[in-house]
């Protein structure tokens, strides 16, 4: 069956070569400039890879280091932070951002979208992520490298135990990745949710785009969580605030709570990217559609929440009450209903097809294999007894190995090879290819298999060194050997990258060699497919044999450029309908220069130079409003016939705006922010009632301030109301109106965030003494970074309106910041209820 | 069909409403856990008959809850069939809406067969 054309074919030569200008690919050194997927997707892949080349190289010096007892290859002090650095580089620095990579780099052309809907957030995420991971990595050359551990546990990292700025390299430098994490997270969630080809509703969307939905939604529900914690910590150990500090009031399990609660769904946003790939990819190889699509996508629905409320089995040593435990090991078995649903679906989607044993397929036979074993140890630690038998031994390292190696790594190469033909010219050697899987199979085997006996023989994880007599030297050097074939394994799949990738950009790859079903596999180039396909099937090109010629020939919607520039069809998040045609952006310094300030300035920030981290904070600032000054073009002329009857405009504000969805996913990272600061609160408070009020005597400020902030923020919504409403009509006098609401607001909202912080002030609570203090400053501080955002965005609107850059038809960025202002306000408010009434109402 | 960004969150939020019911399940029976079962001999809180309490109630209406969402859509799901997509969100509702069922049957059963508070 054909779908019929939209436009006639064939279409003018100079249609296509003006769509080739457009998106013509800064030439040169300039290349760094480059803002669109298909060379930030390679990029950020590049990256990811030479992070995983680097804590691949620091477990070879461990394993060598335990290969014989007593060994004095690594001294104690570099084997610490070898092991914590290879830890935190593989889970922050190579296995996220491989799996955001890949997301930036598929999902367009899976989409038959031209780029993902914010180009230069996704420059900034990659470039902040690059330069913040080199910085970092560039730590252990100095002897300053963290040594407590990947999920760096106080008291040990406290300054008593932790002195220098050791521990301050990873508090910072994580947090200001997992931003960049975020960046990319908000990219994701609305470029899969809005910027489909048209008719591709959310049933017959490829069910990898629905893994990067519950991937990109993990990240924004958990990260939070640990930024929290990060900055916590930091406070601690910079100025003194207690909240990890028992003494004074503090719990270290409340850094245990707020690590784990990121730290759990960690393992999910690796795993369900990876699960994602496989039901690509084995649907292809087996020649048939995936077995039970609607069963899959609920399954990995349900492994993202059950994610999120499992944490505490990361906790089951710590002494919390049994009945609490139990809870959270029930839970745990709970996810492997999904996850059981999911092997399944792949099971049978392998028996209804035939598979062909190319090299991907062998990647999913090993990690179908490798990954079941890592589940099943998984339900062993889940249960408790168990758990308190093996806790912090090399039975839990060869657990989550066999989990992470298994469920992400595996997949990870077979993705690799499955591809490779869109993204070069020609595909990677199916003979390397199947060397690489044996030898990264039997490594991984021979390495970590022996891990579940020598924990059961008692090996404490992460010691430097062990005596000859206990009987773990045979396993360690099993273990060893492993390791070594692995990096084999390592290298040759580099051999075969740099013998065979070649990076094409400006025109197709090697072709659709798999004969695979889904849109990527139609050529693509930097401007993504020639014209965008309606979609009405699952496998758009098995459904249709001549869909991928009549696409290439720009049969479909938007074969050229309506607005003269960089565009992509925006459409409507359930049913996948045209709404509107959005205005991309080009090539630019700007995501470049404020990414590796936000990077300095973190950097600065760890040397404690506060100055120099200002500084850079508003060079960034800078940068960001340069990015941004360009954007909220307003429509390019009137709404222009994209294809099939379909006139729509070419520009968009309010809800139908991916600049307000962005803003509302934005939002979510708030309240979630803002939620783990509440739970921190009521945690302490739980565990340390005698540093709150009721048993101090501390005084509460006087009813005036709390009440007059909340009429000042109360207002300041208010005036952003009027300001919307002056805005709304067309006439050019009410153009004061909307300024002066405007400054109203901006003015009314520092007056409330002020007279909050100086009632806290004039009541004589110091944020050192206790963590109750420490907890109102920081809640205090988040609402004032908050309300200094405002502040620059509200500056930056009001800058709009003076340059005649705002009007009713060009709002996008009004309607946005007012969207964010309210929030502001509410959490505003909400705050002051947690400072004032919950001391009085919990005594 | 409701297609607009409002209608959409909001049909999400509907859509995974009953992982969120156990997820608040969860919250709710693990907190009340955490005020009335002492820590290692401390006084607690609450007493430990409200763990019980907290527990039987929330399950009970999370349960309620949950049947309320899957009975909803069902009958949804009935009386439309003109729209592919809607009745995929109809579907994956009450798939959703059942798992949570065992999520919630299983997350309060250790509370509800052994002792409030065991040692």
């Amino acid at each position: 069956m054909t779908l019929p054309a939209l436009h006639e074919v064939p279409r003018p030569e100079t249609e296509h070569d003006k769509l080739r200008e457009i998106w013509r690919p800064p030439s040169g050194l300039r290349f760094i400039t480059a803002v669109n997927n298909t060379y930030i997707g390679i990029f950020y892949v590049g990256a990811a890879l030479l992070f995983f080349l680097l804590a691949g190289l620091l477990a070879l010096g461990m394993r060598t280091q335990l290969l014989f007892a007593e060994n004095e290859f690594l001294s104690q002090e570099a084997y610490n932070q070898f092991f914590t650095m290879h830890g935190t580089i593989m889970m922050f620095l190579f296995a996220v951002p491989a799996v955001e990579a890949m997301g930036v780099f598929l999902l367009p052309p899976m989409l038959a979208a031209r780029d993902l809907p914010f180009p230069r957030l996704s420059a900034y995420a990659f470039w902040a992520y690059f330069v913040g991971g080199l910085i970092f990595f560039g730590s252990l050359f100095f002897g300053l490298a963290p040594r407590g551990g990947w999920f760096m546990y106080p008291p040990l990292t406290s300054t008593q135990y932790s002195p220098g700025i050791s521990a301050d390299f990873w508090l910072l430098g994580i947090g200001f990745i997992e931003i960049s994490a975020i960046a990319g997270a908000v990219e994701i969630l609305v470029g899969v949710l809005r910027t489909r080809a048209p008719g591709m509703s959310l049933d017959k969307l490829p069910i990898y785009a629905w893994a990067m939905l519950v991937f990109a939604t993990l990240i924004v529900l958990a990260f939070p969580a640990i930024i929290l914690g990060t900055a916590l910590l930091e406070l601690e150990r910079a100025f003194g605030w207690p909240f990890f500090d028992a003494a004074r009031g503090g719990d270290p399990l409340l850094w245990q709570h707020l690590f784990w609660f990121f730290g759990h769904p960690e393992v999910y946003i690796i795993f369900l990217p990876a699960a994602g790939f496989v039901s690509m990819i084995l649907p292809t190889m087996a020649g048939v559609p995936l077995a039970g699509y609607r069963l899959v996508v609920i399954a990995l629905l349900a492994t993202g929440f059950t994610a999120m409320g499992v944490w505490v089995h990361h906790m089951f040593a710590t002494g919390i009450p049994s009945l609490s435990v139990s809870f959270f090991s029930a839970a745990s078995m709970a996810v492997a209903v999904p996850s059981g649903i999911q092997v399944f679906a792949w099971i049978a989607t392998l028996a209804s097809g035939r598979l062909r044993f190319h090299t991907p397929a062998l990647f999913l036979l090993g990690f179908l294999f490798i990954f079941t074993l890592g589940g099943l140890t998984g339900v062993m630690v889940g249960l408790v007894p168990f758990d308190w038998q093996v806790h912090d031994t090399y039975f839990i390292v060869a657990h989550f190995h066999y989990v992470l190696i298994g469920g992400m790594v595996f997949p990870l190469f077979a993705a690799f090879y499955y591809w490779a033909p869109i993204a070069s010219i020609r595909p990677l050697s199916e003979r390397l290819g199947r060397w690489v899987f044996g030898l990264l199979f039997v490594g991984f085997n021979v390495a970590f298999f022996p891990m579940h006996i020598t924990g059961l023989l008692g090996m404490p994880r992460r010691v430097w060194t062990y005596p000859a007599d206990v009987g773990w030297e045979g396993l360690n050097q099993l273990s060893t050997a492993g390791a070594y074939l692995i990096a084999a394994a390592v290298l040759l799949f580099l051999i075969d990258v740099l013998r065979n990738f070649r990076l094409t950009t400006d025109k197709g790859g090697a072709g659709n060699v798999w004969n695979a079903g889904t849109l990527e596999w139609i050529e693509n180039s930097t401007y993504g497919v020639r014209s965008i396909p309606p979609v009405d099937a699952r496998e758009p090109l098995w459904a249709h044999r001549d869909l991928r010629e009549l696409t290439e020939a720009g049969a479909y919607f938007l074969p050229g450029s309506v607005t003269g520039g960089r565009e992509t069809l925006v459409t409507s998040p359930l049913e996948g309908r045209p709404q509107f045609v959005l205005q991309l952006p080009g090539p630019g310094w700007s995501p470049l220069l404020a990414a590796v300030a936000t990077a300095l300035g973190f950097f600065m920030l760890t040397l404690k130079l506060v100055v120099p981290a200002l500084v850079l904070a508003g060079v960034t600032v800078a940068f960001l409003c340069i990015w941004l000054w360009g954007s909220d073009p307003g429509p390019a002329g009137p709404p222009a016939d994209v294809g099939g009857g379909h006139v729509v405009p070419t520009s968009a504000s309010g809800p139908l705006s991916h600049s307000w969805w962005g803003t509302v996913v934005l939002i979510v990272v708030l309240a979630m922010l803002f939620g783990a600061l509440v739970f921190s609160y009521l945690y302490l408070w739980t565990v340390s009632r005698q540093v709150w009020p009721a048993s101090t005597g501390q005084p509460l400020p006087a009813p005036f301030w709390p009440l007059a902030a909340a009429a000042a923020f109360a207002a300041s919504s208010l005036a952003m109301a009027w300001a919307n409403r002056a805005l709304g009509r067309s006439r050019p006098d009410r153009r004061a109106s909307e300024r002066v609401g405007l400054g109203l607001a901006l003015g009314l909202l520092v007056a409330a965030f002020l007279l909050e912080l100086v009632g806290q002030r004039a009541s004589g609570l110091s944020p050192t003494t206790s963590s109750y203090g420490a907890l109102v400053y920081v809640g205090i501080a988040l609402e004032g970074a908050l309300v200094l955002a405002l502040v620059v965005m509200g500056l930056y609107t009001l800058a709009r309106s003076l340059t005649g850059r705002l009007g009713p038809e060009r709002r996008a960025t009004f309607d946005n910041t007012r969207l964010l202002w309210h929030y502001g306000v509410a959490q505003g408010l909400a705050l002051l209820v947690l400072l004032h009434l919950a001391p009085l109402v919990l005594g | 069909m409701r297609d607009s960004a409002r209608a959409f969150l909001w049909e999400m939020l509907e859509m995974t409403s009953g992982p969120i019911v156990w997820f608040g399940h969860l919250v709710l029976v693990y907190g009340a856990t955490s005020l009335g079962c002492s820590r290692q001999g401390e006084a607690t809180l609450i007493g430990s008959e409200v763990v019980t309490g907290v527990t039987v109630v929330s399950t009970l209406l999370a349960l309620g809850g949950s049947a309320w969402l899957i009975a909803h859509h069902a009958r949804d799901l009935a009386e439309q069939g003109d729209s592919e997509a809607r009745s995929f969100v109809d579907r994956v509702t009450i798939a959703l809406g059942a798992f949570a069922v065992i999520g919630i049957v299983w997350t309060a059963l250790p509370a509800l067969i052994g002792p409030a508070c065991p040692t």
